[in-house]
């Protein structure tokens, strides 16, 4: 027993003067993240990608106000997440709809055509910057919104530009990211079938004619070939509806109190270089394949979108009202004569 | 007058063409240095340009462009481990050391952005020549397949270096699909493994670019396990820079290892020692940049890692000959 509690003993201080003498070697030689924090960034792109790059601009950024951050690549978004929940990393960059189980506060910015233009898009991001009850709201479980970055707005493509009604969509089959409650409760609104995909899968689905449309954000264009699924009669509907984004979300404890709002403003003044990237992917569409929704149809989407965020506020709990009350006053700040403006349903 | 008949017929280019892929890359080929080519492609490019006629040389031209691409790319390559040295090696309290970073970043960039219009030109002058680079495959002579090959590399490297200068050349990024399936346009034992790997290491990088139920890392490491054998390891050089770009760090181990154990087990190929040598050092770099990130020193050897303190003590503690199993305890 004497014996057994000795080696014991020993082994715990064997363990500690090892622990010691690391701490001592990391310190020798000045490496400068001998403490860093991890962020976990997802990049379909890898390291060569757009939001790695700026997420690596960040951490410099960082280091000036002493908090030194490793970024590891992530080129699937799920692992970055469960990564993060796995306490693998202490801040993680995924898309909103990923971290909406953390806080549906700021995931809420992507709601369903709450947000139909960027400067409506930057407007928010800047009141989520800069609003004290914003900061308050951002952080839940420990779990805090650091930072917004917008990746594009959604656009759906369709393989017979003919479509391009609510009314043509039901029936109709969709490629459906699954993971993605607000688009399976709209695609179930417009009465469209959902066929369940992945961003392995939606290219070839649209591709190969499996799906009638899906729906992505002009960035994807390119990589997926999706001019091959538009072929000569196919085309994308020019109308938003919703707003991607890019979401930095940190462990409230391994960062300085300072920290989310040094962050923010990083990423806030970080926005239009980010949205550039979006809107040279749009100009690199060809204009042949953009289909301009007449202005007399418009009511119609709005109307189906209203009832999609409300269903999703009210029934799923995935979108916060007061997030979506505010984003109905700057809509109706920007055009007032919108049908919703006249009552007060969010 | 003379020569600008020839050059209206288009007999010169022809004979420009012929003379860079038959005599030049073959006299090349065959010697294990990259920089030699390199400047031969900076410095001959504008003079093969000269000799356009009604015609462009542009199987000449694929191969200037591509080798003068591996020129900028070096330099690229010095200045992205200028990054990284400096952030490991410059404390947080050094007050120059954004700037040093940031300067690094900017000079990595500008080199980053030449190599991808290089290695793009290379890549439409193949186009020229071949026609699309897709399939159905285009027609390819015997001989002209190693242009063919020169062209499927420098279009990979144009769409990864113009990502990451911003791009600014505006390398379309749906090339790579289309790389991957003009690979398959050439015979992979032929040519050490590299269509397969170059196709799966495409697959890996954009979800959905090929076959639903395809594993894309295995068939990279499979293909390059058995190029290298043939003593062109290019393909374990293509499984490491795309590891490394997917931030698959273990993977990039993996494939750095196995380039690293077939340099001790297989002669480097004579007749091809330039691809073979090229290969070396695209794998170095994504080698550099690993040792450099963990020790702030480049790699000593090839296929060898930084030993963390954490790891070597964890060892240690197994094997203390003072622990339980000490033969000289008196228990």
């Amino acid at each position: 027993m004497t014996g057994k509690f000795t080696t014991n003993t020993m082994k715990v201080w064997r363990r500690f003067i090892g622990q010691c003498a690391l701490i001592g070697m990391g310190l020798w030689g000045g490496m400068s993240s001998a403490n860093a924090q991890s962020v976990c960034v997802f990049d379909p792109a890898g390291k060569a990608g757009d939001y790695y790059r700026l997420l690596d601009e960040y951490a410099l950024e960082a280091s000036s106000w002493g908090v030194s951050l490793d970024v590891k690549v992530y080129t699937d978004e799920e692992t970055a997440v469960k990564d993060y929940e796995a306490k693998q990393c202490d801040a993680v960059v995924a898309t909103g709809v990923r971290l909406q189980r953390f806080n549906n506060f700021p995931t809420t910015i992507e709601a369903i055509g709450a947000l139909p233009t960027y400067p409506l898009l930057k407007g928010m991001v800047k009141t989520l910057t800069t609003s004290g009850g914003a900061a308050k709201a951002m952080t839940k479980s420990g779990n805090a919104t650091v930072g917004i970055i917008p990746i594009g707005a959604v656009y759906v493509f369709v393989r017979d530009r003919n479509i391009d009604t609510v009314a043509e969509l039901a029936g109709k089959k969709i490629a459906t990211m699954d993971y993605d409650k607000p688009s399976v409760v709209m695609v179930e609104k417009i009465g469209a079938i959902m066929v369940p995909a992945d961003l392995g899968s939606i290219g070839p689905k649209f591709n190969n004619g499996d799906v009638d449309a899906c729906y992505v954000s002009a960035p994807v264009y390119q990589p997926f070939e999706l001019w091959k699924g538009l072929g000569d009669k196919g085309g994308i509907a020019k109308l938003p509806i919703a707003q991607a984004t890019l979401q930095v979300m940190a462990r409230e404890e391994a960062f300085p109190a300072d920290f989310p709002a040094k962050s923010r403003q990083f990423f806030w003044t970080k926005f239009d270089q980010a949205l550039g990237y979006v809107t040279k992917a749009e100009a690199g569409i060809p204009s042949k394949y953009w289909i301009e929704i007449p202005a007399s149809d418009l009511p119609d989407f709005d109307d189906m979108f209203q009832r999609s965020r409300i269903e999703l506020r009210d029934t799923h709990k995935a979108y916060d009202p007061k997030m979506l009350g505010v984003m109905r006053d700057k809509r109706c700040k920007m055009d007032p004569a919108r049908a919703e403006c006249a009552e007060d349903k969010e | 007058m003379l020569l600008a008949w020839m050059l209206s017929l288009g007999c010169v280019t022809k004979i420009v063409d012929r003379v860079t892929v038959d005599r030049i890359v073959g006299q090349a080929k065959v010697v294990g240095d990259t920089q030699m080519p390199c400047a031969l492609g900076e410095s001959l490019n504008h003079v093969l340009m000269a000799t356009q006629g009604k015609k462009t040389p542009d199987l000449a031209l694929l191969i200037s462009n591509g080798t003068s691409a591996m020129c900028s790319q070096s330099t690229a390559w010095e200045e992205h481990l200028r990054v990284e040295r400096t952030k490991v090696q410059r404390p947080l309290e050094d007050p120059f050391r954004i700037a040093e970073i940031k300067d690094a970043q900017i000079t990595a960039a500008r080199w980053d952005t030449m190599t991808a219009r290089r290695f793009y030109q290379a890549f439409q002058h193949a186009e020229n020549a071949f026609g699309t680079v897709d399939t159905p495959c285009p027609k390819i002579a015997k001989e002209d397949e190693v242009a063919y090959l020169v062209a499927l590399i420098s279009g990979t490297f144009a769409v990864l270096h113009d990502k990451q200068s911003d791009g600014v050349n505006g390398v379309p990024l749906d090339l790579l699909p289309k790389i991957a399936r003009g690979a398959a346009c050439l015979d992979n034992d032929t040519w050490w493994g590299v269509p397969d790997a170059l196709q799966a290491g495409i697959w890996a990088t954009i979800p959905g670019s090929g076959p639903s139920d395809a594993q894309p890392w295995d068939l990279l490491e499979a293909s390059a396990s058995e190029g290298a054998k043939s003593g062109v390891r290019v393909a374990y050089a293509v499984g490491a820079l795309l590891a490394n770009n997917a931030g698959d760090t273990d993977r990039m181990k993996t494939f750095l290892q196995g380039y690293g154990e077939s340099l001790a087990s297989t002669p480097r190929h004579q007749d091809w020692a330039f691809f073979d040598q090229y290969a070396y050092e695209v794998a170095l770099h994504a080698s550099d940049l690993y040792w450099i990130g963990e020790v702030g020193y480049r790699t000593p050897e090839l296929g060898t890692f930084p030993i963390k303190p954490s790891e070597s003590l964890e060892t240690n503690t197994d094997d203390d000959p003072f622990g339980e199993t000490d033969p000289f305890s008196e228990e």
